[in-house]
């Protein structure tokens, strides 16, 4: 399906992850259990939670991730992955017995609790390191050939040097056409007319650069 | 004992005994360095149950006698609670032991993976491109028993709590923080921007690439193509410049 370019070596399934759109039914378990331990207060923090729970969705494309749930008052949260600061799965001792974890998202925003909680996960490892794979930074400076926006550094340095070394090359092939016709015209006699014919031998890229030196024009 | 408890009370847990790991999706890395904690952040968690454990232990001895002396028929409800004691006593003795056990932080010369907790295990991954301060922190009670913290803080608000939420990574009791720290701020040295998702990173990252690249040519012993074929074209044009010159003397002569 969609091909992770990002993840290298380790591959992260990408399709996997963003195949993901609801959380696992066991957060609903995860829920009841918190519920429960409100004891008296049980319908009143069971209710939204229940509705959390039912219209909670995500949605992970290529730019960033979003987390939309609410019944009557609905929110949607999309977080870029390149803005995110730091990953956080953490996994209570409830969550790690009904096999689910918490992906927490933080960005650079005022408050200190998670800016995005990606909750009831299955598969919080592959998530974590689909983001990862995204964030900012996680490839490095110096990882030149793996630097986002298409060519890799490596081939940009090595594209560049390739071009620098044929426009020297020009150069010097021009100036050595250059000497050698200077050294031809002083050997055959050092007319005007003989430095015309010179010329003409070397080719016409040679004139290209003999025409423009002053000191080859004055003789 | 301590073996024996462990083996009672870790699957009740549920918390896997992970080894130290880059984050996936990263290798290969010029970095890879695997910390944990010193036996000194082991030394303050015993110290601290045994605090715990003697605070406990004299409120529940105080209570059985206080019941007892009222009367001696309440010894069914004493024994269960000098129980529920010990054994609270002895699942937090593992808990603190596992939480150094298990606790690892992975340094790469890009990210930062901390691992830690029992009852809550969590895993926090950031990039050092993210980063904006180092700090190296110590109490009284961590000094007594010679270990540090380092805390890399990324850019945001709040304040985090000590479990390291909020925009803070906190690598809990090393024994060596200066070389921790000097570590990772130069790993943060070759990351040239602030931090703060700059739109022009790309292009700057880019310049410093390059720039690194043609430093690393002229000083490295490699003597790469382009500065062969540069001195080439150099002797050429002042061989040039000295034949015509030649020639120029010979036609005024």
């Amino acid at each position: 399906m969609i091909e992770d370019t990002d993840a290298h070596l380790v591959p992260v399934d990408a399709a996997r992850v963003q195949a993901i759109t609801t959380p696992d039914p066991q957060l609903l378990t995860l829920f009841i259990i918190y519920s429960v331990m409100a004891t008296v207060a049980f319908p009143v923090v069971m209710l939204p939670m229940y509705f959390k729970y039912k219209t909670l969705r995500y949605r992970f494309d290529d730019d960033g991730v979003s987390v939309s749930y609410g019944l009557i008052w609905r929110r949607e949260t999309y977080l870029t992955y390149a803005r995110i600061q730091d990953i956080h799965v953490t996994r209570n001792i409830f969550e790690r017995w009904l096999g689910i974890g918490t992906v927490k998202i933080q960005t650079a925003s005022g408050s200190a609790a998670a800016t995005e909680s990606i909750l009831g996960l299955t598969q919080y490892q592959a998530v974590r390191n689909y983001l990862y794979a995204r964030m900012r930074g996680h490839r490095g400076v110096k990882a030149g050939a793996e630097l986002p926006g298409g060519a890799g550094t490596q081939a940009l340095t090595a594209g560049s040097d390739a071009q620098a070394v044929e426009a020297l090359t020009g150069i010097r092939d021009e100036l050595r056409a250059v000497r050698e016709l200077l050294e031809s015209q002083r050997a055959g006699g050092r007319s005007v007319a003989a430095l015309a014919t010179g010329a003409g031998d070397v080719g016409a890229a040679t004139r290209e650069v003999a025409t423009p030196t002053p000191d080859a024009r004055d003789v | 004992m301590y073996e024996w408890l462990k083996k009672l009370i870790l699957p009740w847990l549920r918390v896997e005994d992970s080894e130290p790991h880059p984050p996936a999706g990263h290798e290969p890395y010029e970095r890879l360095r695997i910390e944990r904690a010193a036996p000194g952040f082991l030394h303050l968690r015993m110290f601290e149950w045994r605090l715990y454990a003697a605070a406990w232990g004299f409120g529940v001895a105080a209570a059985s006698a206080a019941m007892l002396s009222i009367d001696a028929q309440l010894l069914w409800l004493v024994i269960p609670l000098v129980l529920v004691a010990i054994g609270k006593a002895a699942v937090l003795y593992v808990t603190m032991r596992l939480d150094y056990e298990m606790r690892w932080y992975v340094i790469t010369d890009r990210s930062l993976l901390i691992r830690e907790g029992v009852w809550n295990v969590q895993e926090i991954t950031l990039t050092f491109a993210n980063a904006q301060n180092v700090r190296v922190t110590q109490g009284p009670l961590e000094r007594w028993f010679g270990f540090s913290n380092v805390e890399i803080e990324t850019a945001g608000g709040g304040s985090g709590d000590a479990t390291g939420a909020g925009h803070r990574a906190r690598l809990r009791g090393l024994e060596n923080p200066q070389e921790i720290r000097s570590l990772i701020l130069e790993i943060l040295r070759t990351h040239r921007t602030a931090g703060l998702g700059d739109p022009d990173d790309l292009e700057r990252s880019r310049a410093a690439l390059i720039g690194s690249a043609v430093s690393q040519r002229s000083g490295g012993a490699m003597l790469s193509l382009p500065a062969s074929v540069l001195q080439e074209v150099w002797s050429e044009a002042r061989a040039l410049r000295s034949a015509v010159q030649n020639n120029d003397t010979k036609a005024s002569a």
